[in-house]
């Protein structure tokens, strides 16, 4: 899991420096494989001006640049097809170390003609696969200027390790919780206001799955985006991506990736005009075929849900979309799919086909049913989360029944009196609501008369649903401070 | 190839204390370093909870890697709280028994601590290497020696 530093940032208020967020990863678990800074890096690249490209005199696909670099100007030979008078471009002088090609160059003398630094291409930079030409930067860029300031570079790049039990790190937000949790600062409020649709969507969700198996897509939602344009994404998103190494597609597709890696939820764009008819949720019919977004045709079978409309399959539930109703740049009227699947069907599903993808990692990983919940561990879990979450205003507490490694290591102090925690270890199916019932109202009483002994104390009752290979569902009344 | 040694410990009362303690104790005989200093950072294992991984200070200055107190650290091991269902899947009750594993590979434990720079040679069987490194055959490591 990559991220850069100021978009972690944008979701966590700290004045740690990046030293003390990185070892307060590796010390919480979240292993920090490396740091790159490229500001560091891509220093000796600058913005140049091709003040002149003629002709190499004797070679045909070469040409000689007379180059402004804002100090002084200096001749190179180019090879790239693309240079030319009066562009913009990144230069590398002489000594500079060319991370693509791991050469420190030299001066030099290329077919006769005296060649002093290099104009550079993003694979030249290691920052992509990009070699048809050398990196063409817009005619406003400031001559001499940083090229990873002018390219939004001037990011430090952070790679951690996330085990297998941390789906909730598979998100920007989901890390900078953990860091807040651990002292790091505070987690900046998420503009989560609710915008009401101003039409009808026609395009309507269904789910279709038999009684006993309801658990492997438990809920879905969509809405109909009318009139957008697609385009290429804003600069800031397209910097982001690429410095976490995706490749920018589209605005459409963009966002959807954006969100999946800011929030760790996966989400699906439909092209609306080619869905017929509605969208349901359901098991494949088996040998069902569907090109997939990364152009490849998989055989489906019916241990598999995929997303139907009245043409055959549109998506691989969980894993992976289609081709024929995705997102081009001419798209117009969109429509888009929340889902929540069930991580063995989500595993095995990608198991089968071999598809390895983003929603994949995190749907088996065990998505959480609400964002923004907060995991207790320990013992005296239920007390040290309502500590933490009052805290960090987090609205949800939810308790594993195993102790974990924070209470066991002591760390965490609760400082409230009243635990009132019930956890029901049954399968959803077989779970008898009575119980629950019950449960909730024996709990609320009890919570009820702590409210009314400590006046300045709320009573919570939240309720959960735990979408791991057990469902499981956990009921806790937990005193609170009113807010 | 390389290999793996695993440690175990089933008792009514083991907690995370003496893992610590047992891996402490350890890792500073084994290298030869008193005040060698130990970082339990929290990790996952499937089989163990919670779940540790442990790095050992060292220090890289110039390039040479020293084993001692230092800027740095090594990971060298994975330990843990022994999972309460491994232990009734064993037919153990985890509501009485508990305990704590580690593991660690012992030829990269080797290698950091006699300084061995490639691990294939471990295989070779070549008597000349093992004299070049001062052990003999049939050596049987003490406490008296050194281990």
């Amino acid at each position: 899991m990559k991220f850069t530093l100021n978009w972690l940032k944008d979701h966590l208020e700290t004045e740690a420096s990046l030293q003390e967020i990185t070892d307060k990863l590796s010390m919480i678990g979240l292993e920090v494989e490396g740091v790159e800074d490229r500001a560091e890096t891509l220093k000796p690249f600058t913005v140049a001006y091709v003040k002149e490209a003629k002709q190499h005199p004797n070679a045909d696909r070469l040409r000689v640049c007379i180059v402004d670099t804002g100090t002084e100007e200096v001749q190179v030979v180019c090879g790239a097809p693309n240079a030319r008078t009066g562009m913009k471009g990144v230069f590398a002088p002489v000594g500079s170390y060319v991370p693509g090609i791991d050469l420190t160059l030299k001066a030099g003398k290329i077919r006769g003609e005296a060649s002093n630094g290099m104009l550079v291409s993003e694979r030249e930079m290691g920052l992509s696969d990009e070699h048809e030409g050398i990196i063409d930067l817009p005619e406003d860029a400031p001559l001499g200027a940083s090229f990873a300031e002018v390219a939004g570079l001037n990011d430090p790049v952070i790679e951690i390790a996330i085990t297998p039990n941390r789906g909730d790190c598979l998100g920007v937000r989901g890390v900078a919780r953990d860091l807040v949790a651990a002292g790091l600062g505070t987690l900046k409020p998420l503009d989560t206001t609710r915008k009401e649709g101003s039409f009808e969507s026609p395009i309507k969700w269904r789910r279709d799955l038999p009684a006993d198996r309801q658990e492997a897509c438990p809920f879905v939602a969509g809405r109909y985006f009318r009139g957008v344009k697609n385009g290429p994404s804003p600069k800031w998103l397209q910097d982001r991506l690429r410095a976490i190494g995706l490749r920018p597609i589209s605005a459409l597709v963009d966002i959807t990736n954006y969100v999946t890696y800011d929030l760790g939820r996966p989400l699906h764009v439909f092209d609306a005009d080619k869905v017929k008819g509605d969208v349901v949720m359901r098991f494949a019919q088996p040998g069902a075929e569907i090109l997939a977004l990364d152009g490849n045709t998989y055989t489906l079978d019916d241990t598999m849900v995929a997303i139907h409309d009245d043409n055959g399959p549109e998506g691989i539930g969980g894993v992976m979309g289609g081709e024929v109703s995705g997102c081009q740049d001419d798209t117009t009227n969109v429509f888009l799919e929340v889902a929540l699947f069930d991580p063995d069907m989500v595993a095995q599903t990608g198991r089968k086909l071999g598809i390895h993808s983003d929603a994949r990692f995190r749907f088996e990983r065990g998505l959480d049913p609400r964002d923004f919940v907060l995991f207790a561990f320990g013992g005296a879990g239920p007390l040290h989360a309502v500590a933490i979450a009052r805290e960090l205003g987090v609205p949800e507490v939810l308790v594993p029944a195993r102790p974990g490694l924070t209470n066991a290591l002591g760390c965490l102090v609760a400082d409230l009196r009243q635990d009132l925690v019930n956890t029901i270890n049954e399968p959803l199916a077989t779970l008898d609501m009575g119980v629950v019932k019950d449960t909730l109202e024996t709990q609320r009483a009890q919570g009820e008369a702590i409210n009314a002994a400590e006046q300045d104390e709320i009573v919570d009752l939240p309720a959960f649903l735990r979408l791991h290979p057990v469902v499981r569902i956990e009921l806790s009344v937990v005193p609170r401070t009113r807010r | 190839m390389f290999h793996q040694v695993e440690g175990l410990v089933i008792d009514k009362k083991s907690h995370m204390g003496h893992l610590k303690g047992t891996l402490t104790a350890f890792c500073r005989a084994f290298f030869g370093v008193d005040d060698l200093p130990l970082r339990f950072r929290p990790s996952y294992f499937p089989f163990t909870e919670p779940s540790a991984e442990v790095d050992i200070g060292c220090s890289r200055e110039g390039g040479e890697l020293k084993i001692g107190p230092g800027k740095d650290w090594l990971e060298i091991l994975g330990c843990g709280m022994v999972h309460p269902k491994v232990l009734a899947n064993c037919g153990i009750d985890p509501e009485e028994y508990q305990g704590f594993a580690f593991g660690m590979g012992i030829e990269r434990i080797a290698m950091l601590k006699y300084g061995f720079p490639d691990l294939r040679i471990f295989f070779e069987s070549d008597l000349r290497w093992l004299k070049h490194y001062g052990f003999v055959p049939l050596e049987i490591p003490s406490m008296v020696r050194g281990m």
